[in-house]
């Protein structure tokens, strides 16, 4: 008797090509979201004053509107991951809970790594459509050139966004499968923690209180980290094929 | 080294009992049939020596390791059924060129042959076959897989008359070229008879008989005569099944044992089984079938 | 329940809906059909995207507004505090020269003077009277104006100076006719992100205009509209 006995490592290593593979078609739902992101986003903020007598008005473009429409998408991605038809899927193939659990993680990230570039640079498409279009004066922005380290620094700090939306839709897709009480038993705990305000002072507490976007970063991927794992623990008694 | 270990395996889905006191051994490089009635716990236990459930009690080993989340036990083995799915945005011929990937024994040839020769079309997605076509398609995916232990729950489900038949001769030649452990479950005996080297029979979640075919045939014999023949004869036999064939005559399916000879030497017509007619018999309800129903 | 968790949850209504609808889209893109991008378009998409990054940072631009950060604009905002600090205390050798616009002298007849104001914003502009021990009627002014910045753009050379005219013993200011600045501006920063790491900075200096006066002693200041700052 022969058997075979490749280490986690290998068996993840393929699940993911094989999820980037057949899931690369989500990639079609995230460019119709960034075309959209451009055309309702060209002007995303707005901001007037008066003074003596002159009007001011500033327009500021950002890639928010994209920003917001990619997180929806990355938090409907997660939850997808969890549905049976993906789940099943896995177990056609070599795999365990565990090593199907890692590779999902490792296939949200790769996917909202390209999401954060591509959200990024699809505020370029805009910029140069005004750039043309525009009669009103520019402002100077930092370029890429001038200041490299908040160009990276936005770029991570989407990329571990998404990342962290997409871990939130997947804990929430492994609650709904193991039980649709466990679901609404969550969104029940979530919604309390809003009214009382504790969730307020959790944010607060998460977001708010940063110097930097590194330490948001850095703060983001350790929730991140910490959903996934939960997650993973939580979903190792889902049946497959039941 | 037993391929699958069982020890007193219990199942339940909230009140009904699945399996109870599951305890059986399969030995390597054997084409064992687990035989049974419909809802006998058949599909319960194949996903539990794949690894896809868990149970509840007792102790199940594939491979010397509990297949429940280890990987290796994945590696080696495969259940086909018709509930396995593939990505749907895949086509055929992708999900078969995705395969080596994870399984190190993959038989890329193999699988192109039975694909072209089943007359599959590669660009077509799994969801959108029909029943039969899904089946064969499952039935390739899972012999290229050539894993140590193979199992199929009723693979030939949706198949036609030809199809069928093709299969199981593919899977004998591919049996005989690359020996392995292979567990066909089917509630239809007879069609899978000339495969089988041991039957695994399992009725009501327990195992009934797990023994080589040739051991299953001679478990039982039938005695068939006039009714009170048939009884003396039978005085202190193990009956399993009994019936009148009409006023006079009865027919009775007894334990295979030496006290038969008295009514060899008066005469009786004593007939042998086939593995199917024993496996039907041992588990069937009650004595009399389906005409006790219209008496 | 208070009324800003009421808000919050009205608030987080359109964000469920959306996600709903989105949820709705990627299962019925992902189940219902053949979609699967080629690896040939999403290479083409991103190289687009990447491609009009580069050009849009290489385009030579024409001059461009600059836009100054949280820190300067508060050293602007100091200046304009400590001008205003010595005008009030009459230490002409500490005011900023660079707030210095117009200088000019007038010779009025009689003894009063009027201060008048002509446009909509007569807050924009401060008169400073400084007595002066003689008894001739010369007046002396100067004008100046501090530093006005509204969202990190220097718009000291976009909006026009107020106009002094003297008609007699009135000195009239007229506000510049109203008109309308719009700039556009790209920023790089996520307006959400940054909402999350609240840095407040402060986004305008409100610079203003002050007249200087050196006034002879006797001569008598109406000053109606109290344009005057002690």
């Amino acid at each position: 008797m022969f058997l075979s006995n490749s280490s986690l490592f290998s068996v993840v290593k393929a699940q993911v090509k094989f999820k980037i593979n057949a899931y690369n078609g989500l990639i079609y739902s995230l460019i119709i979201l960034q075309v959209l992101g451009i055309l309702l986003g060209g002007n995303a903020g707005s901001s007037g004053t008066s003074i003596n007598s002159t009007t001011i008005s500033l327009n500021t473009s950002t890639n928010d509107v994209s920003f917001i429409l990619v997180s929806l998408l990355a938090i409907s991605v997660g939850n997808l991951l969890t549905t049976k038809a993906y789940r099943y899927d896995d177990f056609s193939f070599v795999a365990t809970r565990l090593s199907s659990n890692i590779a999902n993680f490792i296939v949200l990230f790769i996917f909202s790594c390209f999401a954060g570039v591509t959200t990024y640079f699809s505020g370029y498409v805009m910029r140069l459509i005004l750039h043309f279009k525009s009669t009103s004066e520019f402002v100077d922005s930092s370029s890429i050139f001038n200041n490299p380290s908040s160009f990276l620094l936005t770029i991570v700090a989407i990329i571990t966004m998404l990342w962290l939306f997409s871990s939130i839709g997947y804990i929430a897709g492994i609650l709904f499968q193991m039980h649709k009480l466990f679901f609404f038993g969550a969104v029940v705990i979530v919604v309390m923690l809003l009214m009382t305000g504790t969730w307020i002072r959790i944010s607060e507490s998460i977001f708010v209180e940063n110097g930097s976007l590194l330490i948001l970063i850095m703060k983001v991927i350790i929730i991140t980290i910490l959903l996934l794992a939960t997650s993973t623990a939580i979903s190792n008694r889902l049946g497959v094929r039941t | 080294m037993n391929v699958i270990d069982c020890q007193k395996v219990s199942k339940d889905f909230r009140r009904t009992n699945a399996l109870e006191d599951i305890t059986f051994q399969l030995t390597e490089q054997k084409i064992t049939g687990l035989i049974g009635r419909n809802g006998a716990g058949k599909t319960t236990l194949l996903k539990i020596l794949a690894g896809l459930t868990k149970h509840r009690s007792g102790e199940v080993n594939v491979f010397g390791k509990s297949p429940y989340n280890n990987l290796m036990v994945s590696e080696n083995s495969i259940l086909v059924d018709d509930q396995m799915t593939f990505p749907d945005s895949l086509t055929l011929e992708e999900v078969l060129q995705s395969a080596p990937a994870f399984y190190k024994r993959w038989d890329t040839e193999f699988a192109s042959r039975l694909f072209q020769y089943f007359k599959l079309n590669p660009k077509q997605q799994h969801s959108k076959l029909s029943k039969g076509a899904k089946a064969t398609f499952n039935m390739i995916f899972g012999l290229s897989t050539r894993c140590e232990l193979t199992m199929f729950d009723e693979p030939t489900n949706g198949m036609d008359e030809a199809v069928r038949s093709d299969f199981y001769r593919a899977l004998l030649k591919d049996y005989i070229a690359h020996p392995r452990s292979i567990l066909i479950s089917s509630h239809h005996l007879a069609e899978i008879e000339q495969l089988l080297e041991d039957i695994l029979l399992i009725h009501k979640g327990r195992v009934v008989l797990h023994q080589s075919l040739d051991e299953v045939k001679e478990y039982a014999v039938a005695v068939q005569g006039l009714i009170a023949d048939v009884e003396r004869w039978t005085v202190g036999e193990e009956i399993i099944h009994s019936k009148r064939i009409d006023d006079q005559r009865l027919y009775v399916v007894v334990k295979n044992n030496s006290k038969l000879e008295r009514a060899r030497i008066e005469g009786a017509s004593i007939q042998t089984l086939a593995a199917s007619e024993v496996c039907m018999y041992v588990t069937s309800e009650t004595k009399g079938g389906i005409d006790d129903v219209f008496k | 329940m208070s009324v800003t968790s009421i808000a919050l949850l009205v608030g987080l209504l359109p964000l469920i809906i959306g996600v709903g609808i989105v949820l709705y889209l990627v299962k019925k893109v992902n189940f219902k059909s053949k979609f699967r991008l080629n690896k040939f378009i999403i290479i083409i998409y991103f190289s687009l995207l990447i491609a009009c990054g580069v050009i849009y940072e290489i385009i030579p631009k024409e001059t461009n507004v600059e836009k100054l950060s949280g820190e300067e604009l508060i050293q602007l905002q100091t200046e304009n505090n400590s001008f205003q600090k010595s005008l009030l205390k009459l230490e002409d050798n500490k005011l900023n020269q660079k707030f210095l616009k117009e200088e000019w002298t007038h010779e009025i007849k009689g003894n009063t003077l009027s201060l008048e104001y002509n446009g909509n914003d007569p807050y924009s502009t401060g008169v400073v009277v400084e007595w002066m021990d003689t008894t001739d009627q010369k007046i002396e002014g100067k004008v100046y104006r501090t530093n006005i910045n509204v969202y990190g753009l220097n718009l000291d050379q976009k909006l026009p100076l107020h106009n002094m005219e003297w008609t007699g013993n009135q000195l009239v200011i007229h506000e510049f006719s109203a008109q309308e600045l719009t700039f556009d501006h790209f920023s790089n920063r996520l307006y959400s992100l940054n909402q999350i790491l609240h840095d407040e900075e402060i986004r305008m200096v409100r610079g203003q205009t002050y007249i200087h006066l050196k006034v002879p002693k006797h001569i008598e200041i109406v000053d109606s509209l109290g344009l005057q700052m002690y």
